[in-house]
C-alpha cells in the first residue's frame, strides 16, 4: 500500500464519519436541547429553591429532606401505585380477552376490531368529557340503565376505579392489537397436532396459547407499566386529584407545586423521586417477567 | 383447515362479541346523540335514545362562542409540522445508526433507551423554563419543538433498515451514490408503508397530545383542540349538549384518519411496540 | 426550523395586526350567560369605535385561570386587560400579578372612585394598602355577585308552603327553614334543595353557603385585622352541622356536580336552589323558550341566624403586571377606555349581577329589570366578602381544604367536629407557608 493510498483511505473514513454525524445531527439537536438538557437541568433544579421562572438559589438537599416528611407527596406516590395496580394487569387481561374474541372472526373481524380500537385514537379530553357525562351521578346514562347511584368521580371509594375504568376503555384497543398479532404468529399446525393428540379446546388454550403468547404478554405488561406511571391527563380532567385528594397522583402533585404554588425547585425534586421509583419498579418487573418466561 | 358450518357454541361466541363491541361503542354513540339534543332534552327523563329531530343548537353555540376553527387550524398546523420534522429527523438518524459506522454510536443508542423510559412530565418544568427564556411560551414553536425528537420512530426505522439486504447499499455505493441519494432512492421507497404508518401514528399522537400544549400555551387563540375544548366546559349552567358537541368536533379528524387509514394505523402501532 | 416556525407564527399574527386600531388582548373566565353577555359587550365596543380592537379570550374559571395569569406574568406574555375576582386580590397583589391603576389614569378614562359602590372601593383600597403598600386601585369594579334563594313556586304552592305574598314560608330561622324543607320532602317527594357538593369539581358552592351561615352567626377569621382561628370553631362547626344534617335527612343530594345541581332545579326535580345570581339568565332564557314547567321565584338569601350577612364577591377589570415587557401608556389608556365602557353597560346586569357603577345601579333601566328587582335591593345590602387574606378566595388553597375536609363532613364521611378541626389545621398550615 502506498502512502497516498493510505491517506486516501483515512480521508474517506473521516468523510464517512462526518456524513454520519450530519445524518444524526438534526435528531440529536432536538433530542439534546429538548429532552437531555432538561433531564440534566431537573437534577440541578431539585437542589435549588427556584420559582417557575427559574430564579432561585442553591439549597442543597433541603427539598429532598422536606419531601421525605411530606405526607401529601407520599400519598400521591401511593395513589399512583394504586392506579397502576388497577390498570396494568386488568388492561392486559382485557386486551388478551378481546384479542381472543376478535381473532376467531372472519368477515366481522375488521368492524369489530375497529370498534374496540376506536376509543384509542380519540383525544383524552374527549374521552373524559364523555365519561363525565355518561357516569354523571344524577343524569348519566350509566346510572339510569344500571339503576345504580354511584357517584363515580365524587366518591373517594370509586374515584380511582372510575379513572382506571375510563383508562381501560380508552387504551385497551392498543393491547388488543398486540395480542392479535401475537396470536396470528402461532402456527395453526401446533393446534392441529394437539387436537390429533386429543387435547380439548381448554387444554389447547392453557398449554399452547398461553405459553406461546407469553413474550407478547410480558411486552404489554412492560409498556403498560411505563405508560401508567405517567398518569396525569385523565386525573386532571376527571377529578383534579379529588375527592379528598384520593386521586392525587405524582405528576399532578408536581404540576400543582410547580405551576400553582410556584415552587419549581421542589417540584423538580418530586420529578426525580418519581423517576427513581419508576426505575426501581421497572427493574423489579423485569426480573419477575424473566422468571415468568423461564417457566 | 376444513370449512364447516358454525357450531352453536361458535355462534353464541360471535353473538357475544358483537354485543360487546356495540357496548364498547355506546359511549361514542351517546356523545354524538347528546350533541344533537337541546339542553333541556339532555336531562329529560326517561332519556331519549335517538335525538329526532336533531337539534343543531349546541353546534351553533360552539361555533359562535368558541374559536373552534382557529383551534382546528392550530392543531392541524402543529401536528403536520411535528409529523414532518419528526419523521424526517428519525429517518436520517435511523439510517446512520443502521448503516454507518461512527464513533459515538453506542452512546446514541443508550440515549435513545433513556428517552424511551423517561416520562415527559419529569422534564416539563425545566422545559417550560427553557421555553420561557427563549420567549417560546404561548407560541407554535413552543408547542412543536419538544415534540419533534421521538426516539420510538428512530428505533422502528432502524429495525426496518436493518432488514434491507446490505447488497442494495453496496451496489449503490459502487455506482457512486452518496448516502443522501441512497436514503431517498432506496431506503425510503423500500420502507414506504412503515414510514407512512408511523407518520399517521405520529400525527394522531401530536393531535391528541394534551399535557405539553396545556402547559406551554396560555391564551385562547393559541390552544390546540384537546386543550381548548376543556375551556368550553364552563362553570355555569347546564351544558351537556354543548360539551358533547365540541367533543364530537374535536374527534372527527382523528377518528376519520383512523377509519380511512385503518391498516396503516394498525401496522404503525404494532411496529411501535416492536411486534412486526 | 425555529425560523420557519416563528415565521409561520408571525404571518399568522400580522394578518390580525395589520388593521390600524390598537389591539387589546382581553382574558376572562366567563362562561354560560355571563360569557354571552360579555361577548355582546365586546362586540358592541368593537363596532362602536375604530381606535381600539378587543380580542377576547375565555379561560377556565377558578384556579386554572389564576394559574395561567401567573405563568403569563412570569413569562411576560400577558393580556392587556382581564377579569379578576375581588377575593383573589390579596393573592394577586401579593404575588405581583396586578398592576396598580393610578388616579390620573382613571381620570383620563373618565372614571372616578366615588362613582362606584363605596363598599367595593373601600375593600379594594384596604387590600391595596395591606398587600401592595399603595393607595391606588388594582382593579375597576364591575359588579357585586352574591348567593340568592331560587324556589319553585308551583311545587311550593301545591304543598301549601307559600305564604300570602307568594314567598316561601319558614325563612325566619334556621330551625323553621329546616322544618319547612322536611315538609317539602314529605309532601312533594322532590329533592328539597338542589345542591352541588362535590369536592373536586365544585367546592365553591358549599363554601358560599357555609361562609354565609358562619358570618350570620358573627363568625370571623380576622381579629384586629389579623388572621386568627381563635373564635371560629363554635360558629363554624354549627354552620357545618346544619348542612351535614340536611344531607343526612336527605334534604340535599350528595355528590352532585354543579351542572347537575342547575339541571335538577331547572328540570323541576329540586324545589329550592341556593346558588349565585349568575344563574338568573339560565331561568330567564328557559322561561322565554317556555321550557320551564313551573313558575320560579328568587329571594335575597334570608336571615337564618343572627344577621343577614350573605357571601359575595365582585368581578373586577384589572391590568396584569407585565414587568418583562411593560404595557405602553397607549395600551393602558386603551385598556382603561374599554374598562370604562364595560362598567357602564346595563347589559352586564342581565347576568343577574348588581352593577358596581352607581349611575348604572341607579338607572331606571336597571331598576326595571326583572327578575333582578326581586332580590337585588335586598341582596346588595347584606353582602359580606371573603376574608382579605391570600389563602382565601377563588382559586386559593382554601378550596383544597374545603374539598378535603368540609365536604366529607357534609357527606357524612367524617364527623363534623373532626372535619372542621382538620379544615382549620390545614388553613393554618397554608397561612404558615405564605409567610
Amino acid at each position: 500500500m502506498t502512502k497516498a493510498q493510505r491517506n486516501d483511505r483515512r480521508t474517506k473514513r473521516r468523510k464517512r464519519w462526518s456524513i454520519a454525524w450530519v445524518f444524526v445531527a438534526p435528531f440529536l439537536f432536538f433530542y439534546g436541547v429538548f429532552l437531555i438538557y432538561p433531564a440534566i437541568e431537573v437534577c440541578y433544579l431539585s437542589l435549588t429553591n427556584s420559582d417557575i421562572a427559574g430564579q432561585g438559589g442553591f439549597v442543597g438537599l433541603q427539598n429532598f429532606v422536606e419531601l421525605i416528611g411530606d405526607q401529601d407527596f407520599w400519598a400521591s406516590v401511593w395513589h399512583t401505585l394504586y392506579f397502576i395496580f388497577l390498570t396494568v394487569v386488568p388492561n392486559t387481561a382485557v386486551g388478551f380477552f378481546l384479542a381472543l374474541l376478535v381473532v376467531r372472526l372472519k368477515r366481522l373481524r375488521l368492524p369489530i376490531l375497529s370498534a374496540f380500537f376506536l376509543p384509542f385514537v380519540l383525544p383524552v379530553s374527549v374521552v373524559t368529557t364523555a365519561s363525565l357525562w355518561i357516569l354523571d351521578t344524577n343524569f348519566g346514562i350509566f346510572n339510569y340503565l344500571v339503576g345504580s347511584s354511584i357517584a363515580w368521580f365524587q366518591d373517594p371509594l370509586w374515584a380511582m376505579p372510575g379513572v382506571a375504568l375510563v383508562t381501560i376503555w380508552w387504551t385497551v384497543g392498543f393491547n388488543m392489537l398486540l395480542f392479535i398479532a401475537g396470536l396470528q404468529n402461532i402456527s395453526p399446525d401446533v393446534y392441529e397436532a394437539a387436537s390429533i393428540d386429543g387435547a380439548n379446546a381448554f387444554q389447547q388454550f392453557t398449554s399452547i396459547t398461553c405459553p406461546l403468547i407469553w413474550p407478547v404478554t410480558s411486552l404489554v405488561l412492560v409498556l403498560q407499566l411505563i405508560a401508567q406511571f405517567k398518569i396525569f391527563d385523565q386525573v386532571y380532567l376527571l377529578t383534579q386529584g379529588g375527592p379528598y385528594n384520593s386521586t392525587m397522583v405524582v405528576l399532578l402533585y408536581m404540576y400543582r407545586q410547580a405551576f400553582q404554588l410556584n415552587r419549581g425547585g421542589y417540584a423538580s425534586a418530586v420529578a426525580i423521586v418519581l423517576v427513581v421509583i419508576m426505575l426501581l419498579i421497572s427493574a423489579l418487573q423485569f426480573r419477575l417477567l424473566k422468571g415468568g418466561r423461564a417457566k | 383447515m376444513k370449512k364447516k358450518r358454525m357450531s352453536p357454541l361458535a355462534m353464541v361466541c360471535t353473538g357475544l362479541t358483537v354485543i360487546m363491541a356495540l357496548a364498547w361503542l355506546f359511549p361514542v354513540y351517546w356523545i354524538v346523540a347528546t350533541a344533537f339534543k337541546s339542553e333541556t332534552d339532555t336531562i329529560a327523563l326517561p332519556p331519549s335514545f335517538v335525538p329526532f329531530p336533531p337539534d343543531f343548537g349546541a353546534f351553533i353555540y360552539v361555533i359562535q362562542n368558541s374559536p373552534i376553527f382557529r383551534w382546528y387550524l392550530n392543531t392541524v398546523l402543529v401536528s403536520a409540522v411535528i409529523t414532518f420534522f419528526s419523521i424526517s429527523c428519525a429517518l436520517m438518524c435511523a439510517y446512520a445508526l443502521s448503516l454507518l459506522d461512527f464513533r459515538g454510536k453506542g452512546l446514541i443508542n443508550l440515549a435513545l433507551m433513556v428517552g424511551f423510559m423517561l416520562p415527559f412530565g419529569a422534564v416539563a418544568i425545566p422545559l417550560f423554563m427553557l421555553m420561557n427564556k427563549l420567549h417560546f411560551v404561548n407560541t407554535y414553536a413552543g408547542i412543536i419543538l419538544p415534540q419533534i425528537a421521538t426516539p420510538l420512530s428512530v428505533i422502528v426505522f432502524k429495525r426496518f433498515f436493518d432488514q434491507v439486504p446490505i447488497d442494495f447499499r453496496n451496489a449503490a455505493v459502487i455506482d457512486g451514490a452518496g448516502d443522501f441519494r441512497i436514503l431517498f432512492n432506496i431506503y425510503i421507497p423500500l420502507n414506504w408503508s412503515i414510514i407512512w404508518a408511523m407518520a399517521i401514528v405520529t400525527f394522531i399522537g401530536a393531535w391528541n397530545n394534551f399535557f405539553w400544549p396545556f402547559i406551554v400555551t396560555n391564551s385562547t387563540p393559541m390552544l390546540t383542540i384537546p386543550v381548548g375544548m376543556t375551556q368550553v366546559q364552563s362553570a355555569y349552567g347546564v351544558a351537556f349538549a354543548k360539551t358533547s358537541a365540541i367533543a364530537v368536533m374535536a374527534s372527527i379528524p382523528t377518528a376519520a384518519a383512523y377509519l380511512i387509514f385503518q391498516k396503516r394505523v394498525t401496522q404503525g402501532v404494532m411496529a411501535a411496540a416492536g411486534i412486526k | 426550523m425555529k425560523i420557519t416556525v416563528s415565521c409561520l407564527a408571525a404571518c399568522f399574527f400580522s394578518a390580525v395586526a395589520q388593521a390600524a386600531p390598537i389591539q387589546i388582548t382581553y382574558w376572562d373566565f366567563l362562561g354560560g350567560g355571563d360569557g354571552v353577555r360579555m361577548k355582546q359587550i365586546v362586540e358592541e365596543f368593537n363596532k362602536g369605535q375604530s381606535e381600539i380592537h378587543i380580542n377576547e379570550s375565555t379561560l377556565t374559571w377558578g384556579e386554572p385561570f389564576y394559574t395561567k395569569v401567573h405563568t403569563a406574568v412570569v413569562s411576560g406574555e400577558t393580556p392587556d386587560v382581564m377579569t379578576y375576582h375581588l377575593s383573589h386580590f390579596p393573592a394577586g397583589i401579593a404575588n405581583k400579578d396586578l398592576r396598580p391603576i393610578t388616579t390620573e389614569e382613571l381620570t383620563q378614562a373618565g372614571l372616578k372612585a366615588s362613582d362606584f359602590q363605596k363598599s367595593l372601593i373601600d375593600r379594594s383600597l384596604e387590600l391595596s394598602k395591606t398587600y401592595g403598600k399603595t393607595d391606588q386601585l388594582f382593579g375597576v369594579p364591575l359588579d357585586i355577585h352574591t348567593i340568592v334563594l331560587y324556589y319553585n313556586k308551583t311545587a311550593l304552592q301545591k304543598a301549601g308552603l307559600l305564604d300570602a305574598d307568594g314567598k316561601p314560608s319558614g325563612l325566619d330561622s334556621i330551625e323553621s327553614f329546616t322544618k319547612m324543607l322536611a315538609a317539602v320532602k314529605a309532601k312533594t317527594h322532590l329533592i328539597p334543595v338542589a345542591w352541588s357538593g362535590t369536592s373536586s369539581e365544585d367546592p365553591a358552592s358549599c363554601w358560599r353557603v357555609w361562609y354565609t351561615f358562619f358570618k350570620q352567626q358573627n363568625g370571623d377569621f380576622l381579629k384586629d385585622g389579623q388572621l386568627s382561628f381563635d373564635s371560629v370553631t363554635a360558629p363554624g362547626t354549627k354552620a357545618l352541622q346544619v348542612i351535614a344534617d340536611w344531607a343526612k335527612e336527605g334534604l340535599i343530594p350528595k355528590n352532585t356536580t354543579y351542572p347537575s345541581m342547575v339541571a335538577l332545579f331547572t328540570a323541576g326535580r329540586g324545589v329550592f336552589m341556593i346558588n349565585g345570581n349568575w344563574e338568573v339568565p339560565t331561568l330567564v332564557d328557559l322561561q322565554k323558550q317556555s321550557k320551564l314547567t313551573f313558575e320560579y321565584g328568587i329571594a335575597p338569601f334570608p336571615k337564618l341566624f343572627e344577621n343577614q350577612d350573605t357571601w359575595a364577591d365582585s368581578h373586577q377589570l384589572a391590568i396584569p403586571n407585565n414587568q418583562k415587557t411593560p404595557a405602553s401608556p397607549e395600551k393602558v389608556a386603551a385598556a382603561l377606555k374599554f374598562i370604562a365602557y364595560v362598567v357602564k353597560q346595563v347589559t352586564w346586569a342581565g347576568g343577574g349581577h348588581i352593577p358596581a357603577y352607581l349611575p348604572v345601579q341607579e338607572s331606571a333601566a336597571y331598576k326595571e329589570m326583572s327578575p333582578n328587582n326581586q332580590y337585588s335591593a335586598g341582596a346588595a345590602k347584606n353582602v359580606v366578602f371573603e376574608p382579605g387574606i391570600p389563602i382565601f378566595g377563588v382559586g386559593s388553597p382554601s378550596f383544597g381544604a374545603i374539598s378535603n375536609f368540609l365536604i366529607p363532613a357534609i357527606n357524612g364521611q367524617l364527623p363534623v367536629d373532626k372535619g372542621f378541626g382538620q379544615f382549620i389545621a390545614e388553613m393554618q398550615k397554608f397561612a404558615k407557608q405564605q409567610q
